[in-house]
């Protein structure tokens, strides 16, 4: 295709951005976690005068000031490559969204301030402790602020939300896109994105207690690992318990505002199954077992504490019958089979930390140093899934470029070409196609799909798997069930009605 | 009337060690310079496991304070001003 485009040996240009993201977000996703971790120890120690905890976490934002400088940096690298390598892409959401970026900018720099002051004024402020406590604190909505911004562009990509004739862009103020920014995802993905990160710093400060419980040898030394490392492993699980909730929401939205990606997600597309399993169903069994493996742990811990029917344990065995629920909701969409599968793992999830415990004399170090891998490869699975279910770039042009066409401002773009400048005109009409079962109407929810594929997908599964219709034995009636189903009350026109119908009469594959 | 809850003063760290004389001295002089108690030897850390050492507010050097204070207020008013750009953004920002 395009002899303009960049390329870079070996890896390609797809897997460039995959990497610097991915790096990015194994980075990123910690350093803001271990902001609010920094914050929940700094208050313990303070409110128990209890220094074991401070001192934690003045070494966790040491640490958190080097893994800072290495986000930012890895950032700056995927800014570069995106602008080599998918410059239009790049110039478009650039131009699209150009102040929102620029506030952005702004709170990186806030952030490596208030980070450096905090950590080196620690031993200089024991007489204004809670202004340091506060200065620390503010590290938390700072971070919340900057990838609020960010997830407005993110969430942008992945369900725009309209189409060309009612985007912003062009309206009072340029490089400002206020309906792209305020888009159907965008605050789904902030409280998913919230909650996982302080999950995530949670448990990987809970691993780095561990690892050190592991090479100290003296007692008071051994409880001080310990002590931290419960702590930073509850938080962690506080916010964990949150993510289902969130999560559950975050793919209702996308179920109708980025139906391709869902589907996705759901499906797998063929180039993201390894092992004849998705990825994000990996992740899922991942999830289930570090569920499994908290809950073990807390059960025990309280057990030891003697408090079984303390307000706290009743919180979060309410909060594992959500989960189970919204399990038993997933169920819907992924087979029942695997559904058990994952209620096994979590069962033996549980059943190890109860071993990994008393193995270990009472000492949380092994189940420790076991949820911070678990958390940083569900972590990693998320975001490398999540990127690559949505709707591809053709030729390096973005999915979008169908929904917003840049010509108007192609003068202030960078790239100086248009499509029909760089393909032929069988590979134009190939990268407008819309991709099977993709939304061919806009109007936000409620959407109109002319697939009929895509309609049963959508709607079938609303309630129920997809195998029960593949397995359905009376093919004769499908006239009566659509009739049933939407006296049940499924919201069908009378033509997607008969679409469905006739689809599946025809028995072509959905 | 003595307090029941105050928690006991600990004891100091021995001081056979010159290394703690070092970390005690820091501390009296509240400098982030001349508290250079290696991170992973373990008896050093034990040691600075106690006091919690809370001082009096003027202890603390005038400049940091109020390089914090101006800081927190530049921030704080960064914040506030985004948020309004946000909000103003939502209601006129375009079509």
């Amino acid at each position: 295709m395009s002899a303009t485009a960049i390329d870079v040996p070996l890896l390609g240009a797809k897997w460039t951005i995959g990497f610097t993201g991915l790096l990015h977000t194994a980075v990123a996703s910690l350093s803001i976690g271990l902001a609010a971790l920094v914050t929940v120890l700094q208050i313990v120690g303070y409110r128990h005068r209890d220094r074991r905890y401070d001192l934690l976490a003045r070494r966790m934002q040491l640490v958190h000031v080097c893994i800072y400088n290495i986000g930012t940096i890895v950032a700056i690298g995927l800014i570069f490559s995106l602008s080599g390598l998918f410059p239009q892409f790049w110039s478009q959401l650039f131009v699209h969204q150009f102040w929102t970026l620029i506030v952005e900018e702004f709170i990186f720099f806030l952030l490596a301030t208030t980070v450096t002051f905090h950590y080196f004024f620690w031993q200089k402020m024991w007489g204004h402790k809670k202004l340091h406590i506060f200065l620390g604190a503010l590290l938390t909505p700072l971070f919340l602020l900057q990838f609020y911004l960010i997830n407005g562009i993110g969430g942008f990509m992945l369900t725009p939300g309209y189409q060309t004739g009612q985007a912003t862009v062009g309206g009072l103020i340029d490089g400002w896109d206020r309906m792209g920014f305020y888009n159907p995802s965008f605050l789904m993905l902030t409280a998913h994105r919230a909650l996982a990160n302080v999950a995530y710093g949670g448990f990987t400060v809970a691993a780095l207690c561990g690892i050190m419980h592991y090479l100290t040898h003296r007692e008071k030394v051994k409880r001080y690992y310990e002590d931290n490392g419960r702590c930073a492993f509850y938080t962690g699980f506080l916010c964990f318990l949150g993510l289902p909730i969130v999560g559950y929401f975050y793919a209702h939205v996308l179920k109708y505002e980025a139906n391709e990606a869902y589907v996705n997600l759901m499906w797998g597309q063929g180039d993201v199954v390894a092992l004849g399993m998705d990825w994000w169903w990996l992740k899922q069994l991942l999830v289930a077992g570090m569920f499994g493996l908290a809950l073990g742990y807390f059960r025990d811990a309280s057990k030891r504490q003697g408090a079984s029917f303390a307000l706290p344990l009743v919180l979060v065995w309410s909060l594992a019958l959500f989960y189970l629920l919204y399990y038993l909701g997933m169920g819907m969409i992924m087979t029942w089979k695997f559904f058990f599968a994952m209620l096994g793992v979590a069962a033996a999830g549980m059943l190890l930390a109860g071993h990994l415990v008393r193995f270990h004399r009472g000492s949380g170090r092994a189940l420790f140093l076991l949820m911070g891998a678990l958390s940083f490869l569900t972590v990693m699975l998320g975001g490398y899934v999540r990127e690559a279910a949505r709707p591809r770039f053709v030729n390096r042009y973005s999915h979008y470029d169908h929904v917003y066409i840049p010509e108007h401002r192609q003068p202030v773009l960078m790239v100086h070409k248009r499509p029909e400048d760089v393909f032929t005109p069988e590979e134009l009409a190939a990268a407008k196609a819309p991709p099977k079962g993709a939304l061919i109407q806009a109007g936000g929810v409620g959407q109109k799909l002319l697939d009929s594929a895509a309609l049963i997908r959508v709607h079938c599964s609303g309630c129920h798997t997809l195998e029960r219709v593949k397995n359905y034995r009376l093919t004769d009636r499908w006239s009566l069930i659509v009739s049933q189903m939407r006296a049940y009350g499924l919201k069908l026109s009378n033509d997607e009605a008969r679409l469905i119908v006739e689809h599946l009469e025809a028995a072509r594959p959905y | 009337m003595p307090d029941d809850n105050a928690k006991p003063e600990a004891t100091p760290p021995p001081a056979e060690d010159p290394r703690l004389e070092a970390y005690r001295d820091g501390v009296r002089k509240l400098n982030w310079f001349v508290t250079p108690v290696p991170l992973f030897k373990e008896e050093e850390l034990e040691a600075m496991f106690e006091p919690y050492p809370l001082t009096k507010p003027a202890d603390d050097q005038r400049w940091v304070v109020w390089t914090v204070w101006v800081w927190l207020g530049f921030t704080l008013f960064s914040i506030a001003f985004i948020l309004a750009l946000l909000v103003a953004g939502f209601f006129y920002g375009g079509r």
